[in-house]
């Protein structure tokens, strides 16, 4: 049993994932943009030349050295990269023309600044830079090999002191990747007081202002951290060496589709973890629409099986037939018939009471003709006929087909959530509520097209969970329900 | 009993062909009487039963098709659908139709249409699936395995007589589908541009003024008629299993 559930569950992964290539491809056809370019100029599914910190540097380099018209914007470029970019520049820096090689040690005027390296006597002639920057990588170029940038990064973050700062500022970005990592975890007072610090060496480096002011809590230290790590995501190849498996991995990942995966399974994975703050208004919302979702489905199911268990009591009869009329009209009505004309009726009354009245009377509507042909097959079951056979009253039979088809009426509700997340979207509207729905409209109306793929797949993978942990409930409620192993060719469960 | 059961067949026949004449020919008669677009009732009635009968065809094609292939076909093909299954039925159709549209811009109910075949047929091709694997334990099928006869035609002329009762089954709710997911969207602003049903009972109830009774009634006779035509039909399937 749970085995087949753990099976539905780790299958909705690989499903998303292939359900998501062609979507993913048509929403960018979809887009203004071209399919092959994206805002980012990367390719959709594979980049075979993968752009990092290395390449970046050469070719604002040769910019730079060419001089020209652009050279002022490599010039801005390359003090962004920062530290980053030294250990490509510098390394070959003397085998570039003397003319050349004195407008990029100019170049890196800026960065010696945010550094904290160099006398202004140092950087203030072409000449004087180019030999600054020369004699300063003959005996610093040990300091940026990646596992001395880690070691004090940790160092730093684990102490922090002015002194350490000083060395982490000295790194400049090719220690942002470990300072970003030194982020977490933040779960305590004593963790803000630590980040606080790796922020502001991190914004030191790249001219953020994401700092976390004193006092501050958790829950806010957390929002900026997700504010750092947002910025990596979207800007990790202009600092990181793109080498080994890194540059083979960065073939898939340095793409539309790539990004757009990590971007929303970290968020999503981080968010599970409770290292991601939720939006106090988000969670607000959230439980208003639950609540819709849940009194919908049980009031709405309770009321349909009522009300099936009397009309397959009453069959062929004048009760069944009003029955009938009244509940397809009611039906007709529609979700929006339903909760506006309540809503009129009650005014905004107590309102997400009222809301959910509709809620019920819809999904009741909705569900008990299914009611009435599930109480109508229980009650031919032979021990209930026979029951009946020997006198026993009628009351008590309803009773125990009720108690038969509840199994049924839990396997149909779990299959109507999506429909009931619609229905709670209407009904908030007609009741002005504040949940999910305002929040799912808003991104639609976004017009973006990512995003509102990202929201099917949220609600796909949080209702295919909500479905397997139900049907588990199923089994465990009626052993009568096969489950895959149980079953000849085992596929539908 | 008999009698009366043809009766309520026949009502509901002459219940549809009434829905489907207003719908053809509400527009030119308003035309002729001088209230052109008087009777927007008619216009929704054409809109929404396009839209529903798309919603059939497809679906139970499609629903035959699948199920039919996950029976007879290989394994993958039945855990492909088993999975497709799952998916569409975790996806809200409301959202599906919003990432549709942002696909492809369909005109009218054409994206609802679209969305709801999809998730119809493969609810159809599970049930379909079912029976299908139901008959094929069979006698007479399996003395037409027996016998020589290919996959193919024993689909043919075996199965699909016994299943194509269970792929109409759900044709009443195709209707109410429709005009509950167009009012749906049409209510949360996201309108079709059209004078659907749904689109009518949705922008009065915008308007805060009362739901109008045509697109209701309209509606009501639609899913009565197809519920009785549709449980005719599945009858008549039924009755030729008897004879199996």
């Amino acid at each position: 049993m749970f085995k087949d559930a753990l099976r539905r569950l780790l299958w909705l992964g690989p499903t998303l994932f292939f359900v998501t290539l062609p979507l993913f491809w048509a929403m960018a056809r979809a887009e203004a943009a071209p399919v092959a370019a994206g805002p980012s100029g990367l390719p959709l599914f594979f980049n075979p030349e993968p752009t990092g910190a290395r390449e970046r540097a050469l070719v604002t380099v040769g910019r730079i050295a060419r001089g020209g018209p652009d050279a002022a914007e490599a010039t801005e470029r390359l003090r962004r990269q920062g530290g980053a970019a030294l250990p490509h520049i510098l390394s070959s820096l003397d085998a570039l023309a003397p003319e050349a090689r004195g407008r990029v040690a100019t170049a890196l005027g800026p960065v010696a600044k945010r550094m904290q390296v160099g006398s202004a006597a140092d950087l203030e002639s072409s000449e004087a830079a180019a030999l600054f920057w020369s004699r300063y990588w003959r005996e610093h170029a040990v300091d940026f090999r990646p596992f001395a940038v880690q070691r004090e990064v940790r160092r730093f973050a684990e102490r922090p002191s002015a002194l350490r700062f000083g060395e982490v500022v000295e790194l400049d970005t090719v220690a942002l990747e470990d300072l970003i990592g030194a982020m977490r975890p933040l779960r305590s007072p004593h963790d803000v007081a630590r980040v606080r610090e790796v922020c502001q060496a991190a914004a030191h480096v790249t001219g953020n202002s994401w700092t976390i002011p004193k006092p501050a809590s958790v829950e806010s230290a957390r929002r900026v951290v997700e504010r750092w790590e947002d910025f990596w995501l979207d800007h990790r190849s202009d600092y990181v060496t793109l080498t080994g498996t890194r540059r083979l991995a960065a073939t898939v990942v340095e793409t539309r589709y790539g990004r757009w995966i990590e971007h929303t399974f970290r968020r999503g994975l981080a968010l599970a973890r409770g290292e991601r703050s939720l939006d106090p208004t988000l969670r607000a919302r959230a439980l208003v629409t639950i609540w819709l979702v849940l009194t919908g489905c049980l009031g709405g199911y309770s009321l349909a099986i009522g009300l099936g268990a009397l009309a397959a009591f009453r069959r062929h009869r004048p009760l069944d037939f009003a029955l009938g009329v009244a509940i397809s009209a009611v039906s007709a009505f529609t979700i929006v018939g339903v909760a506006t004309t309540i809503a009129r009726m009650l005014g905004h009354w107590h309102a997400p009471l009222t809301a959910s009245l509709g809620m019920m009377v819809s999904t009741a509507a909705v569900s008990t003709r299914h009611q009435r042909a599930l109480q109508a097959r229980t009650l031919e079951q032979a021990h209930l006929r026979t029951e009946r056979a020997f006198g026993v009253p009628s009351w008590r039979i309803g009773i125990r087909s009720l108690r038969l088809s509840f199994a049924s009426m839990l396997a149909l509700a779990t299959a109507d959530l999506p429909v009931l997340l619609t229905a709670s979207f209407v009904t908030e509207r007609a009741f002005s509520l504040e949940g999910l729905g305002d929040v799912v409209l808003r991104i639609a109306r976004s017009g973006s097209h990512t995003s509102l793929m990202a929201l099917a797949l949220v609600l796909a993978v949080g209702l295919g969970v909500a479905q397997t942990v139900a049907d588990l409930i199923l089994r465990l409620l009626d052993r009568r329900v096969p489950d895959a192993s149980a079953r000849a060719r085992g596929a539908f469960r | 009993m008999r009698g009366s059961r043809r009766i309520v067949i026949g009502v509901g026949h002459a219940a549809l062909a009434i829905v489907v004449m207003t719908a053809l020919l509400g527009s030119p008669i308003a035309q002729l009487l001088g209230h052109p677009g008087r009777f927007s009732f008619a216009d929704g009635a054409r809109e929404t039963l396009a839209a529903t009968l798309l919603v059939l065809a497809a679906s139970s094609a499609m629903g035959t098709a699948l199920g039919g292939a996950a029976a007879l076909g290989s394994p993958l093909w039945d855990a492909l659908l088993a999975r497709a299954v799952e998916l569409s039925g975790a996806i809200p159709s409301l959202v599906s139709v919003l990432v549709l549209r942002a696909i492809a811009p369909l005109p009218g109910l054409a994206s609802i249409a679209v969305v709801l075949a999809v998730v119809h047929g493969l609810a159809t091709a599970k049930i379909v699936r079912s029976e299908a694997l139901q008959i094929m334990s069979a006698d007479f099928v399996l003395a037409a395995r027996a016998l020589g006869s290919s996959r193919s035609r024993l689909f043919r002329k075996h199965v699909f007589p016994h299943v194509s009762g269970a792929a109409i089954a759900g044709a009443p709710f195709a209707a109410a589908s429709v005009v509950g997911l167009d009012a749906a969207l049409t209510f949360l602003g996201f309108s079709s541009g059209g004078t659907s049903w749904g689109a009518l009972i949705a922008e009065a109830a915008q308007r805060s003024a009362m739901v109008p009774m045509g697109p209701v009634v309209g509606v009501t006779i639609t899913v009565a008629s197809l519920y009785v035509i549709s449980d005719a039909y599945e009858d008549r399937f039924r009755i030729g299993r008897r004879h199996v």
